[in-house]
């Protein structure tokens, strides 16, 4: 095949060189990546992302890099939270906690390994062939911690009653993280976390996860992502019960999502099921709300053009 | 509590470290071009985060089928996709321009171009008015410079077709720049 000669090399056109180079010089702001990953649970790649935008070092390095922060602290997942005010005003497709939630406490009491879920979670997803596919199930121990307002979800008839605010199980391990001493808990900016961050906690004996990196430290990105697939999978789980007719069992599902992640990255694709799953229910007048409320939260969501025609279809 | 070691034993996953492995270096080695990318497909300054982010996400969700070597031109697909999806989204909403959004015939002078911010602002106004199908070619031979051979195989179309869309691409876009410099000539 034989390529034209591209703009920008073309003498003949200074306007659209310039038009082209402007564009190769283009790269995410600062914190883009660094926010992004963190969204996505990717630890390793906070410390590279440090390196502020460009494509940085090695992979091996961010692990070591990572595998620092991690024996310092102890505490990537409060590392991980970066501070609020680096937060802008840009909401993520699945809208996060306020920025503005109790910093400390706040910080402490999600950092404690997930505490919702009872039942094995490798248990809970593994019937689902994307479940075992990707299987990467974990506690999340350095999963982006999560302040959960609770009034902002999609809620169904049918869902199973949850009880979310006060978490029966969740003042253990959030009593034993307050033990843990505060300056570790102001995380550094993440930008800085190969920076000392405080001496290393005590042991503390209860939230398993910490230590359990700490002793015998696997690359930390592990059970983070390994997050991200533990929603993906019930995600897909809702949508394959949906596909197969189960209304209630896709909303089943849907409610155990948003009960093992309070502010999950795929909450604006959970109420997307949810909503087809209250269109399957024929319930015409609830889904025209839901996919009210869901264009108001999240209106640049790439899932909005599927919920306006999800709403266009509806009977009038 | 008591269940909290053990739930950690049980949920620790088998082939994670793999997964985790690959997403995280797809996502360290193109996180910058999907970024990029999906800027350049059209989606708005403040939702490129949001529309990188779920191209990794279908990425997160897809790592079976992605070949080894074709992490990139997955990306792109996908970042076409989800562009696609949030151009739309974004069409119906936008009534009238943003501010930040002037259409093109807002018309700088010549000299602005000097500004870099400026300059990629038109560019995008101009992608933007590229057709859909040729918009992804011309993104990936003028601005990442890709070959043409590779963006067949990246975009899984065949030669001839990816030949024919940048012709068209290329001669708006032409036609376009033409435009502005006619324009810019009068201003002086």
């Amino acid at each position: 095949m034989d390529d034209p000669r591209r703009l920008i090399d073309d003498p003949g056109s200074p306007i659209a060189r310039a038009l082209i180079a402007s564009a190769r010089s283009d790269t995410p702001p600062a914190g883009s990546r660094a926010r992004v990953a963190r969204r996505l649970g990717i630890v390793a790649v906070l410390a590279a992302g440090a390196s502020a935008g460009s494509e940085a070092g090695a992979i091996a390095a961010t692990w070591k890099l990572a595998a620092v922060v991690v024996a310092l602290g102890g505490v990537v997942g409060l590392a991980i939270w970066q501070s609020p005010g680096r937060e802008p005003a840009v909401r993520p497709v699945a809208v996060r906690a306020a920025p503005s939630a109790p910093r400390l406490g706040g910080a402490i009491e999600h950092a404690a390994p997930d505490p919702s879920p009872p039942a094995p979670i490798a248990a809970s997803v593994a019937d689902t062939p994307a479940a075992s596919a990707q299987a990467p199930v974990a506690p999340a121990p350095g999963a982006v911690p999560e302040a959960a307002p609770p009034a902002r979800r999609l809620r169904t008839h049918t869902a199973p009653p949850q009880a979310r605010a006060p978490e029966p199980r969740a003042p253990e391990p959030a009593a034993t993280a307050a033990m843990t001493p505060e300056p570790p808990a102001e995380p550094a900016p993440v930008t800085e976390a190969a920076e000392p961050i405080a001496p290393p906690a005590p042991p503390v004996a209860e939230p398993p996860a910490l230590p359990a990196i700490a002793t015998e430290p696997p690359p930390p990105a592990i059970t983070a992502t390994g997050r991200l697939a533990a929603e993906v999978a019930l995600v897909d789980r809702a949508r394959a019960r949906l596909a197969a007719g189960d209304v209630t069992a896709a909303l089943a599902a849907i409610a155990e999502y948003h009960q093992r992640f309070p502010s999950g990255d795929l909450d604006a694709e959970a109420d997307v099921v949810t909503i087809e799953a209250v269109i399957a229910q024929r319930d015409a007048a609830r889904a025209r709300s839901l996919g009210a409320a869901f264009l108001a939260r999240f209106p640049r969501s790439p899932h909005a053009q599927r919920v306006r025609s999800l709403l266009d279809s509806l009977p009038k | 509590m008591v269940s909290e070691a053990k739930r950690f034993q049980l949920s620790v996953p088998v082939r994670p470290a793999m997964v985790a492995d690959r997403l995280s270096a797809m996502f360290h080695d193109h996180y910058d071009f999907v970024w990029r990318s999906v800027r350049r497909l059209g989606v708005a300054p403040d939702a490129v985060d949001d529309a990188a982010q779920e191209v990794f996400v279908v990425a997160s969700r897809k790592l079976d089928v992605i070949e080894a070597g074709k992490e990139k031109a997955f990306l792109f697909g996908t970042a076409v996709r989800v562009a696609s999806d949030t151009r739309r989204a974004l069409q119906r909403r936008r009534q009238a321009p943003t501010p930040e959004h002037e259409p093109v015939d807002a018309g700088p002078a010549l000299d602005e171009l000097v500004d870099q911010k400026r300059a990629r602002q038109l560019l995008d106004e101009l992608i933007d008015q590229l057709p859909d199908d040729t918009r992804p070619v011309f993104v990936l031979f003028e601005l990442e410079g890709s070959t043409m051979a590779e963006i067949a195989s990246c975009l899984d179309l065949p030669a001839g077709t990816v030949a024919s869309r940048l012709r068209r691409a290329r001669e708006l876009f032409a036609a376009h720049v033409a435009r502005l410099e006619a324009r810019s000539n009068q201003h002086g």
